[in-house]
């Protein structure tokens, strides 16, 4: 099981990441996907967690959506209320960490620059057109497999999927031609 | 698939890889120790007792259905024969009328098809050709 969360855990990141938009909230949603996943599948045979894994982590993220457009309708002058002054955030000292793979900045320049506009794309899609082409491009899951996984049908996967690939496509296309 | 969409697809996926691989030693860490405390939780778990738990909702659950299904049966099922009964008007000699089934939906219907119909973007799209041309190379790739 150990082997099994550390293999995903980047991705389920990643992917929760690019849903939310916001690092903390990914990194809370992949906490509450594993604690989940371990209290309810880790009974089940090794080879279905990795399709149950990425279905608990879409529930979390479909809730996560739930709960932030509450918020918006309801949480302008809560947030506002309970702002803290000094900015709330406690610095984390693994940040102040230098680089360990000896990538230097211009390659990292590279790599932000192509990785930004990616995401901004991927970000920019509608929440089921973005989370099925991830399951479907990015995790390899079949359309069947990733219709089970977000809880629709194969014919609704298809039309997402397919418009999500010509949204990336335009939008992409003098970047990737 | 067209060459293009599988070259763009690879390219998509390799960028999203580098990503993962460029995850700053913060998040790692803290992925780290939430893999490890989700772990913990269930060696820490009195798993005996889970399981006793868990057994023991399931049989009241399927009690509870038992007496919902049972006491919640209709006295006439679709199908069954009933004669027409309208006040002051009963009349013996009519033949008897079937209790319409038309509440149920028809027997071919999938639900896939029905979540089609009451998606109107996706109705929409079946009439897209270039969706059903992309469709039909997916089915042939065994997408």
């Amino acid at each position: 099981m150990e082997t099994f969360l550390a293999s995903v855990q980047e991705r389920a990141f990643r992917t929760a990441e690019i849903a939310t938009r916001s690092r903390d909230d990914a990194l809370d949603i992949v906490q509450d996907t594993m604690y989940d996943f371990v209290r309810r599948y880790a009974d089940h045979a090794d080879d279905q967690w990795r399709p149950l894994f990425f279905r608990v982590l879409q529930n979390k993220i479909r809730d996560w959506y739930r709960r932030t457009a509450v918020r918006r309708k309801f949480g302008g002058w809560l947030a506002f209320a309970f702002q803290n002054n000094e900015g709330g955030r406690r610095e984390d000292p693994f940040e102040q960490v230098a680089d360990a793979k000896g990538i230097t900045p211009a390659d990292d320049l590279e790599l932000q620059d192509s990785l930004s506009r990616l995401s901004q794309a991927l970000e920019n899609l509608p929440h089921k057109q973005q989370q099925v082409f991830l399951m479907r491009a990015w995790e390899g899951f079949s359309t069947k497999e990733t219709a089970a996984i977000m809880k629709c049908s194969e014919g609704t996967v298809k039309t997402h999927y397919f418009r999500a690939l010509k949204t990336l496509q335009k939008k992409l296309q003098d970047y990737w031609p | 698939m067209k060459d293009t969409e599988q070259k763009f697809l690879r390219d998509i996926t390799q960028q999203l890889d580098q990503s993962v691989e460029s995850l700053d030693g913060a998040t790692r860490s803290r992925l780290n120790r939430i893999r490890h405390q989700a772990l913990e939780q269930t060696s820490a778990s009195p798993r005996g007792l889970r399981n006793w738990l868990w057994a023991g909702s399931a049989a009241l659950s399927a009690v509870v259905l038992a007496l919902v299904i049972y006491v919640g049966l209709p006295s006439q099922q679709p199908g069954d024969l009933q004669p027409p009964q309208i006040a002051g008007q009963v009349d013996s000699t009519a033949p008897p009328i079937e209790v319409a089934a038309i509440h149920t939906l028809p027997d071919d219907l999938d639900l896939d098809d029905l979540e089609i119909l009451l998606d109107g973007d996706d109705l929409e799209m079946l009439t897209d050709l270039e969706f059903l041309s992309w469709a039909g190379s997916q089915e042939e790739v065994g997408g």
